[in-house]
């Protein structure tokens, strides 16, 4: 506009003839004609182009030299239509009609690229008369596409805003509503509208309109906010923020509001479990660790602290191996250990140590947390301290012991005072008296040998049970036993079939042990095998281990009684009512003395088809084991 | 043969059991030994000394001296230390058999599971 009025300045000034400046003011003109960016064309009466300035090129592609002397109409860079309503405007700009002071129309370039220009015209006065009139045009194309973008942002914002189920809102120094999302719409039951220049008083209950001034107050005075806040039932989070203008002074608040009752109800419930599980664990007798996959403590109970005497500091972020392990039992429970991480829950007996070092029995019972995909994210487990248990348990193991001890000196005495009579040193007998001392002598028998058996087993438990091995000949082992058996396969007419040659098989083990293998193996394979059955027996050298197998014809074992053969007392069903007489023990000790020496023992068993056993021991010999010392 | 060697034989008995004494002394003696008899170790160790068996049957669990002991005094004496000696226990424990073995025991038999027969029949072999 500026440039305008200059123009029509320099017109008046050349009137005056003041030649002087008119030179130095039309030298200016000329280089602002030349240089300045807007393009300016100077038309005459009828509308042809007197004059155009070289920045037509630059917006337009086209020189001043393509489009001097010819008509308005035929600039080729404003879109005909365009040009046809710009000539209307001249026309009534000229009969003193009002027009706007500028307008924007579309242009194509030379290489036909689509422009935006302001154009501004005005009438070119000489001498006090219209000659012509004054057009300059301003590429705007650039600030066209910013203030498009900005008006897409605008809109793009307002449905963020608008999208959001949290409350957002402006509201001006005095607390009257700006701008409002539609979120209070559902929320107030309140068209967004409505709500614009208005404050909370106007559609909030009173109540709760005065907490929200008190908090748009707060927000005016501190400049921010940011907290929970309590609505009759509801809880929001607050977020406000005073807004000033470039001078400082309060222009309004911007708040964001959320509804987070839902959150707040499930954190209450979090944190009671939370608190409920703490408890419980804290509360609990036996000890509780909670480990990563890499065995570390994450989490321990006081319990724990107390059984070990080890403070949580010293336990937490430690291990393995832990600070309560026995070295003694590393072995152990790093075997324990990796069968939990492989996902065996299985519970293990192990020794630990307290902070003094003392040494204390334990139950671990191992098991794992995952999370909701189903990954096993911690292991956790719970320590029982089973010293006193393992007190009683010795005790009555003990008592076993004694007693058996004990019996075993009337047992002598029945045994040798029958056998006297029966070898006549008392003078002859008739044959009933002989039968019934028979009866009296073979029941005796059973008892020695259901004392042997409890001797073994508390032996076992008592740690008693030592294991001394020796070069000795399983072959001759395997034989003596089938030769002491030898009455009983010959009164059941069974087939032995011995699987092994005459050469000696020289093993490091413990005779006895050797003997209670085979001896508890063969005779149950003789008892659980019917009347004219097959019992077969074979012993061979492997590449590690020597192989027994005792295999027979006879009743089996129950496929759902299989796990629990091996158990103390255990008797299967199916045998109870035909062999009265077992008395569970024979397999729990082989079993047990087989895996103290380093040996190992399974089976194959099917109901009414026969069962075989195999077991191996190490040809390296078996492992040497010194009893425990005991009073008795 | 064997009935003549046994006869000019004296074996000790040494056992608490009074019925238990009883039935080895009856038993031994009717194949033809002399037999000895005490009731615990005091007094087997001081009829060992006086009249030096060929063998001795110790008992081990005995009030006043148990058979270990009587068996370590005895081995300290110049006869003593290599006369015969069985061990007749209920005792199973197998330290026992071990300390047993350190002191020269020619045997160690379980009671329960011995015959008077076999037992009879080992004493004479070992004499």
């Amino acid at each position: 506009m500026k440039m305008q009025i200059t123009n029509i300045d320099i017109i008046k000034m050349r009137d005056k003839k003041n030649d002087k400046n008119i030179k130095k003011l039309e030298e200016k003109f000329r280089s602002l004609f030349k240089n300045i960016r807007d393009v300016i064309v100077i038309l005459d009466k009828e509308g042809r182009i007197v004059d155009i300035n070289p920045a037509v090129k630059k917006i337009s592609g086209f020189s001043p030299k393509e489009i001097k002397g010819r008509h308005f109409r035929e600039i080729k860079f404003i879109n005909p239509e365009n040009r046809k309503k710009i000539i209307e405007y001249f026309r009534k700009d000229r009969r003193g009609k009002k027009v706007p002071p500028y307008y924007e129309v579309e242009g194509t370039t030379k290489d036909g690229r689509r422009i935006i220009v302001e154009v501004i015209t005005t009438p070119f006065i000489s001498e006090g008369e219209i000659v012509g009139s004054l057009v300059i045009v301003r590429d705007v194309t650039e600030n066209k596409k910013a203030e498009e973008k900005l008006k897409n942002y605008q809109k793009k914002i307002e449905s963020l805003v608008n999208s959001s189920v949290d409350l957002i809102f402006l509201k001006d120094k005095n607390l009257k509503y700006l701008i409002a999302n539609k979120a209070h719409e559902k929320l107030f039951n309140i068209k967004v509208k409505d709500i614009i220049g208005k404050t909370d008083f106007d559609f909030m209950p009173k109540t709760v309109a005065e907490g929200c001034r008190r908090s748009d107050i707060e927000a005016l005075k501190s400049g921010f906010i940011s907290r929970e806040e309590w609505v009759g039932e509801k809880c929001f989070h607050v977020v406000k923020q005073r807004i000033e203008d470039t001078q400082g002074r309060v222009r309004g608040i911007a708040a964001v509001i959320r509804d987070i009752t839902e959150r707040k109800k499930i954190e209450e419930m979090l944190k009671k479990s939370k608190e409920f599980a703490e408890n419980l664990i804290a509360s609990m007798k036996d000890g509780f660790s909670i480990i990563d996959s890499r065995g570390v403590h994450i989490n321990i109970n006081e319990a724990l602290c107390k059984m070990t005497g080890f403070t949580r500091e010293e336990l937490i972020g430690v291990g393995p191996p832990h600070p309560y392990w026995a070295p003694e039992e590393y072995e152990n429970i790093q075997k324990a250990f990796k069968k939990t991480l492989r996902g065996e829950f299985e519970d293990f007996e192990m020794i630990f140590m307290r902070k003094n070092g003392e040494r204390f029995p334990v139950i671990v019972s191992p098991s794992w947390l995952r999370n909701e995909k189903g990954e096993v994210i911690s292991y956790f487990a719970t320590v029982k301290d089973i010293s006193e248990r393992k007190k009683i348990e010795r005790a009555k193991t003990e008592f076993v012991s004694l007693a058996s001890h004990q019996l075993r000196t009337p047992l002598t005495n029945i045994n040798w005072y029958s056998e006297m009579l029966l070898l006549g040193k008392a003078g002859e007998l008739n044959d009933q008296q002989i039968k019934y001392l028979k009866e009296i002598y073979t029941a005796n028998q059973r008892l020695v040998q259901l004392v042997n058996l409890l001797l073994n087993v508390s032996r076992i438990e008592l740690g008693t049970f030592g294991i001394k091995p020796e070069p000795i000949n399983i072959i001759e082992i395997a034989n003596i036993v089938l030769k002491e058996l030898l009455p009983q396969i010959k009164t059941k007419k069974l087939k032995l079939e011995k699987d092994y040659g005459k050469k000696p098989l020289i093993v490091n083990t413990d005779p006895n042990i050797t003997h209670i293998v085979f001896q508890n193996l063969l005779s149950n394979a003789i008892n659980y095998t019917p009347k004219g059955g097959r019992v077969k027996v074979s012993v061979e050298k492997g590449k590690s281990d020597v192989l027994i197998k005792i295999s027979d014809t006879g009743y089996g074992i129950p496929n759902d009684q299989q796990s629990q053969i091996f158990t103390k007392f255990f008797r299967a069903d199916n045998i109870v009512e035909k062999e009265p007489d077992g008395t569970g023990l024979g397999l729990y000790i082989v079993k047990s003395v087989l895996e103290q020496s380093g040996g190992r023992i399974w089976f194959e068993s099917e109901e009414n088809k026969g069962t075989t056993f195999y077991v191996t021991i190490p040809l390296k010999g078996m492992r040497k084991k010194k009893g425990k010392k005991m009073s008795i | 043969m064997r009935e003549q060697s046994v006869k000019n034989k004296t074996i000790l008995v040494v056992e608490d059991d009074v019925s238990t004494l009883r039935a080895l002394v009856d038993t031994f003696t009717s194949e033809g030994f002399h037999v000895l008899k005490a009731k615990n170790g005091e007094e087997g160790l001081k009829l060992a000394l006086k009249e030096h068996p060929d063998l001795i049957l110790l008992d081990i669990i005995m009030p006043k001296m148990d058979g270990m002991t009587m068996l370590k005094k005895l081995r300290k004496d110049e006869w003593g230390k290599n006369v015969r000696v069985v061990i007749l226990t209920n005792l199973s424990a197998a330290e026992k058999t071990a300390e047993a073995l350190e002191s020269r025991v020619y045997d160690y038999f379980i009671k329960t599971n011995w015959t008077l027969e076999k037992l009879v029949k080992r004493v004479k072999e070992r004499l």
